[in-house]
């Protein structure tokens, strides 16, 4: 079921963008990467009005005094929280829902980039069965030409240079680079820095490249390009739509203003 | 703050997750099986196991102690003192026939073996994935190595002083064996994913072009090439005047060697990736979905049995037996007689 509706075409469509432009797996993940990106603008756009949706609520003193108010008494703090949340039309799941969307999509492009790669016996079966005979030509497609830049696509990257014993593991960092740069660049700021929130959001902008640069460290580096690719164009759309905090990386730079909507 | 934290949560699971479901750390092939004697050497996971099938007993397994990052699914070439069979990491191994002790081990190819070595009186040659062809000596010294620039996954094949192998890349060489110097090269239309089949000169070669090729290779020029209905995985079998193939569709095929004509005898509905084998005067076929049929000269079928697990790896008969790799299945090793009735399975301890 998830292959038949998410994971086979996915590999189709990739293996579409790398025949017919320029039979370069690097390229083709790249391309795909910016499609998917593209189709899910939209969900975006609301994820991102929802999260600011919600923290203008925080902010909003009727919900900072109901706070004062109850805070001995959880369950009417929610109670009155959720009246709160009523009067003002603001949806809660804004934010997450279209993320949690998002994700199968992720999975799935992850699994089809990791299937497309074919580099072994039974990854290279299993793609060959997933290619609908009917719009490409697997004889065409195989063997698939994995090499991109300095890097083959179906092993982890590491750039060797002459007289270093080790390889530089140059895409992870990249990696780390960018989903940091993401991360901090597309999170409001907070106004209060000791909000839980806050911190939460904080420690999110150290871990999630760490465990990014984890993956793209250990993983066919395939992967880590389809990472820096998605983490690029991420940053590229929260700028297109001018929601790019630049005071989160410099803190002396002039606010951004948000125009509202 | 509660929202913010599932967000996280759900983040970290994702990524987890990623890693986790990737396939890419635990790369996976099928059992590769080769037989000498009553001794089954199959290549699976993280293990090679030597098992006496006749009695059902295995004698040793390789490493003594696995790691969970050296994965071996390359069929072990044997010869009378010495077995050679490479991991999934950039190492090829000699191991000793009789007690699966380490030789020596060769580290200087960049990637993974899936083709098998083939064992000659004084060297060895091994086809690896970096694009490159070894020949070493027998205690596993690089003799020489010659860049071909596409992943190989076939085993090399010698006639005279000549080497043969096919490359992903549709392209098959002749190599001096001595030199190691390129000789000649020959274009076929889809990749090979199992050695060609050289008798009289002539090379008989499947493709995922889903064709069955043959070449003068004393020429180098096409002699003919059939059309079938699905990829070649397998290295077709000569009988007689005969060549039998089978596909990715499930067809199994009978084509005249001398002009390519073609007789489908077959339809067996699961594909077949493995090469058919003769077993006494009928051809064994195995498929994905655990059948065994064996078909008469004539293309009646003669016998059928299925076992639990999917057959990808060729089958192996000695004169007496057939012995037949598993994967994912009941067992590990299935042991047929002749008329495809199981007589003895067997599954390694754990």
């Amino acid at each position: 079921m998830w292959d038949a509706i998410i994971i086979t075409p996915f590999i189709n469509i990739l293996m579409f963008i790398y025949q017919y432009l320029g039979q370069n797996f690097g390229i083709a993940v790249i391309l795909f990467t910016l499609l998917i990106r593209l189709v899910t603008h939209p969900l975006m756009v609301k994820q991102i009005k929802g999260s600011q949706a919600m923290q203008e609520l925080q902010q909003d003193k009727r919900w900072q005094d109901l706070q004062v108010k109850y805070k001995n008494d959880k369950e009417k703090l929610q109670q009155e929280q959720a009246k709160l949340i009523q009067e003002l039309g603001v949806n809660p799941f804004s934010s997450c829902l279209p993320t949690l969307i998002q994700f199968p999509i992720i999975i799935g492009l992850y699994q089809a980039i990791i299937a497309a790669s074919g580099n072994a016996p039974m990854e290279l079966l299993k793609l060959t069965k997933h290619i609908y005979p009917w719009l490409l030509d697997v004889s065409n497609l195989i063997p698939l030409n994995n090499q991109f830049l300095w890097m083959d696509l179906t092993q982890p990257e590491r750039l060797y240079i002459p007289g270093l014993s080790f390889g530089i593991p140059v895409l992870t960092i990249i990696v780390v680079v960018t989903s940091f740069l993401q991360t901090k660049l597309s999170m409001p700021p907070s106004a209060n820095s000791k909000d839980q929130s806050a911190r939460v959001n904080s420690m999110m902008s150290i871990y999630m490249p760490l465990l990014m640069g984890w993956i793209s460290f250990s993983l066919a580096s395939g992967l880590a390009l389809y990472f820096v690719a998605s983490n690029l164009i991420g940053i590229l759309q929260y700028g297109l739509i001018g929601r790019l905090y630049w005071e989160n990386i410099f803190p002396n730079r002039k606010k951004a203003v948000v125009v509202k909507k | 703050m509660k929202r913010t934290l599932f967000l996280a949560l759900v983040l970290v699971f994702a990524a987890v997750l990623l890693s986790a479901c990737s396939g890419a750390g635990v790369t996976t092939s099928w059992p590769g099986l080769s037989v000498s004697g009553s001794t089954a050497y199959i290549s699976y996971g993280t293990m090679v196991y030597a098992v006496d099938y006749q009695k059902g007993i295995e004698t040793w397994r390789f490493p003594a102690e696995p790691k969970n990052t050296e994965f071996f699914y390359a069929a072990p070439a044997v010869s009378s003192n010495l077995i050679v069979v490479g991991d999934y990491t950039n190492r090829l191994f000699g191991i000793s026939p009789q007690n699966g002790v380490e030789q020596w081990q060769f580290d200087q190819a960049k990637r993974r073996w899936i083709a098998p070595a083939l064992i000659l009186n004084d060297s060895i040659l091994a086809a690896n994935t970096d694009g490159s062809l070894y020949s070493l000596d027998r205690n596993g010294k690089l003799l020489w190595s010659l860049n071909l620039q596409q992943q190989l996954w076939t085993r090399p094949i010698v006639k005279d002083q000549t080497v043969i192998v096919a490359g992903l890349n549709k392209t098959i060489f002749g190599i001096d064996l001595t030199s190691g110097k390129e000789l000649w090269r020959i274009t076929v239309e889809g990749a090979v994913v199992s050695e060609p089949l050289l008798a009289n000169d002539t090379l008989y070669v499947g493709t995922f072009a889903k064709d069955l090729e043959a070449w003068d290779i004393k020429t180098g020029s096409p002699l003919w090439k059939t059309s079938l209905d699905g990829i070649v995985w397998g290295t077709p079998l000569l009988v007689g005047d005969r060549l039998y193939v089978g596909d990715q569709t499930g067809a199994a095929y009978a084509v005249s060697a001398k002009d390519g004509r073609m007789e489908k005898f077959g339809d067996l509905k699961s594909p077949i990736v493995a090469s058919p084998v003769a077993v006494k005067d009928r051809i064994v076929f195995v498929t994905e979905n655990g059948t065994i049929t064996a078909f008469n000269p004539n293309g009646t079928s003669a016998w059928n049995t299925t076992v639990k697990g999917s057959l990808y790896t060729t089958p192996v008969f000695d004169g007496e037996n057939l012995v037949v790799a598993v994967k994912d299945g009941e067992f590990l090793l299935v042991v047929l007689d002749a008329d495809g009735k199981v007589v003895r399975p067997f599954t390694p301890a754990k």
